[in-house]
């Protein structure tokens, strides 16, 4: 079964004549890694409000179909107990900070003390999350005072440590350097190997080939493609829906194109290497 | 890693001590003494008394380590407030047969209006100084978290602490703001008029971008469990409130009660 699933949904924002969804059908399974790429402005982050049950809690506009979350209807969900089991970590850094602690380990706890978690274990999920995320020396510092990329790892940290079941997470890394980038796929990477769900936006389309099973490609409100990462990232038609493939991708089809293809599409560079090793071998 | 879990179990699983008597009291203790010492210039209405108020409270920060804080936001109140007062009652406080101080261009300066002016702006300094003093001692997170044991709703908390950190935020953003149309080559310093200028035109982005960002802060919040319906667990935890705290509490509202009651007496008798 299914632990999320849209059937034939449509959106339209308020004082919107225009659809940010469209009669979207998708099925989201536990355990899974799904990557969301596609255009600025294609529908990605109201697919994440919708999955978060911000829509139609918070946004209001018109909300038509059917959105389960976990076999239930997410207008009858409760809100409070909806952000408790799915984690949301959004763009911005900066309005992701309470703004109301005085230190970094505060701010991670802060969602621990809703969920009214027993002292001591607040205390031990901070510490794990904050090594995790390698921001144990920001610890004591006023989260008000941080850079925009120790915001956005304090944000995650804060998301992680309340162990929700599933993490939509809006372009986690969008602040970060390439290291830092790298460090946070690897965290999510841990995080699916740990049995979370996770649905991640993204654009940087070489990280999603490597870590996710599924890519969902949002074009004009639509699902434009849907499936195994590998299929959907070297589908042909992927630049048609405003998403880049991974460069990898264009070397595949340039040695096609050279009349000396390879014996698939690679969407990976490790992929490509063992291909072309594989090719060589064989030549 | 144990150091660190070691490290944050003894300091949340105690009570917090900021390391200077008062400044241990409990917020709303603190809030009480200052609030009452703040008010009773407002009742008593005498220069005298407010100004000494207002020595005292130089003399108590100066004793507790906080003179720097106090007198930096201090002293620009006496420019802005108490200068301004004065003046405005120079300007409007008329009685029959002043004495005159001097003659500032055609501008005749009375000793009733200056006294009148010392009496309102000691009485207003001397209440902003115990306010002053309150935040000096008191940290916001310790405050909402008295207020919320007290019954205050958390939304009710979460609203008062995040709107002193939005004026600490838009403040920063109009720094910001000012700082990229000086680079752009706008003026923005020099007198009053030309910064005036300056900042008109940054009044409605700065709103509208306040007003988006706190949809954003929302969604963050939620994020948070913030609307959640348990029993929420306080990370700090604040001094049970002893005895001689009580009993200063008590002993101050008392002589307070006793002189606004001396006031009533006298007005009704008069």
């Amino acid at each position: 079964m299914s632990y999320i699933s849209l059937k034939n949904v449509s959106y339209q924002y308020p004082y919107s004549k225009q659809f940010a969804l469209q009669d979207i059908n998708l099925e989201l399974k536990k355990g899974k890694f799904y990557g969301v790429i596609g255009q600025n402005g294609g529908g990605k982050t109201t697919l994440c409000n919708t999955i978060r049950g911000l829509i139609p809690h918070f946004y209001k506009g018109e909300l038509s179909g059917e959105v389960l979350i976990d076999g239930t209807d997410v207008r009858n969900w409760n809100t409070g107990e909806l952000s408790a089991k799915i984690g949301y970590v959004f763009q911005n850094p900066f309005t992701q900070i309470s703004g109301i602690k005085e230190t970094v380990f505060e701010e991670i706890a802060m969602g621990l003390e809703n969920l009214g978690i027993e002292k001591n274990k607040i205390i031990e999920s901070v510490i794990s999350v904050s090594e995790l995320l390698s921001i144990s020396d920001l610890l004591e510092k006023n989260p008000n005072q941080l850079s925009g990329g120790q915001r956005q790892r304090v944000a995650f940290a804060a998301i992680i440590a309340m162990d929700a079941e599933m993490l939509v997470i809006d372009e986690p890394t969008s602040q970060l350097d390439p290291q830092g980038t790298e460090d946070v796929f690897a965290i999510i990477d841990k995080l699916k190997t740990s049995g979370k769900t996770i649905i991640l936006v993204e654009h940087k389309v070489s990280l999603i080939a490597r870590y996710c099973d599924q890519v969902i490609v949002m074009s004009d409100g639509k699902i434009a493609l849907n499936g195994l990462a590998k299929a959907v990232l070297s589908d042909p038609r992927l630049e048609e829906f405003g998403a880049t493939p991974p460069e990898v991708v264009h070397f595949g089809y340039a040695m096609q194109k050279a009349k000396k293809p390879l014996t698939e599409i690679p969407i990976t560079v490790e992929e490509a290497v063992s291909l072309v090793e594989k090719r060589g071998k064989q030549s | 890693m144990d150091t660190l879990i070691q490290h944050y179990s003894d300091l949340y699983n105690h009570d917090q001590k900021s390391g200077n008597w008062f400044g241990d009291f409990n917020p709303l203790s603190k809030l009480n003494i200052l609030l009452v010492i703040g008010l009773c210039g407002f009742f008593i209405q005498d220069w005298r008394f407010s100004l000494g108020v207002c020595i005292l409270e130089y003399l108590f920060a100066a004793l507790n380590g906080k003179f720097k804080y106090f007198n930096s936001i201090f002293l620009r109140l006496i420019f802005i407030i108490g200068v301004f007062i004065i003046l405005i009652r120079e300007l409007s406080y008329k009685v029959e047969n002043p004495t005159i101080m001097f003659n500032l261009l055609g501008w005749k300066w009375t000793w009733e209006a200056f006294y009148e002016g010392l009496r309102l702006g000691t009485v207003i300094l001397s209440f902003s100084g115990a306010i002053i003093l309150f935040y000096a001692f008191t940290t916001m997170r310790d405050l909402m978290y008295s207020l919320e044991q007290k019954g205050v709703s958390h939304a009710t908390s979460y609203v008062m602490l995040a709107s002193f950190q939005t004026i600490i935020d838009l403040r920063a953003s109009v720094v910001t703001i000012m700082e990229s149309q000086k680079a752009r080559g706008i003026e923005t310093q020099g007198n009053p008029l030309v910064r005036l200028k300056a900042f008109f035109p940054i009044i409605t982005p700065l709103l509208l971008g306040a007003l988006s960002s706190s949809e954003e802060k929302f969604v963050a919040m939620d994020a948070r469990a913030f609307a959640v319906e348990r029993k929420h667990t306080f990370l700090r935890q604040l001094r049970k409130v002893p005895a001689y705290e009580k009993l200063a509490v008590v002993a101050i509202d008392a002589a307070f009660a006793a002189l606004v009651l001396y006031k009533l007496v006298r007005l009704f008798v008069h």
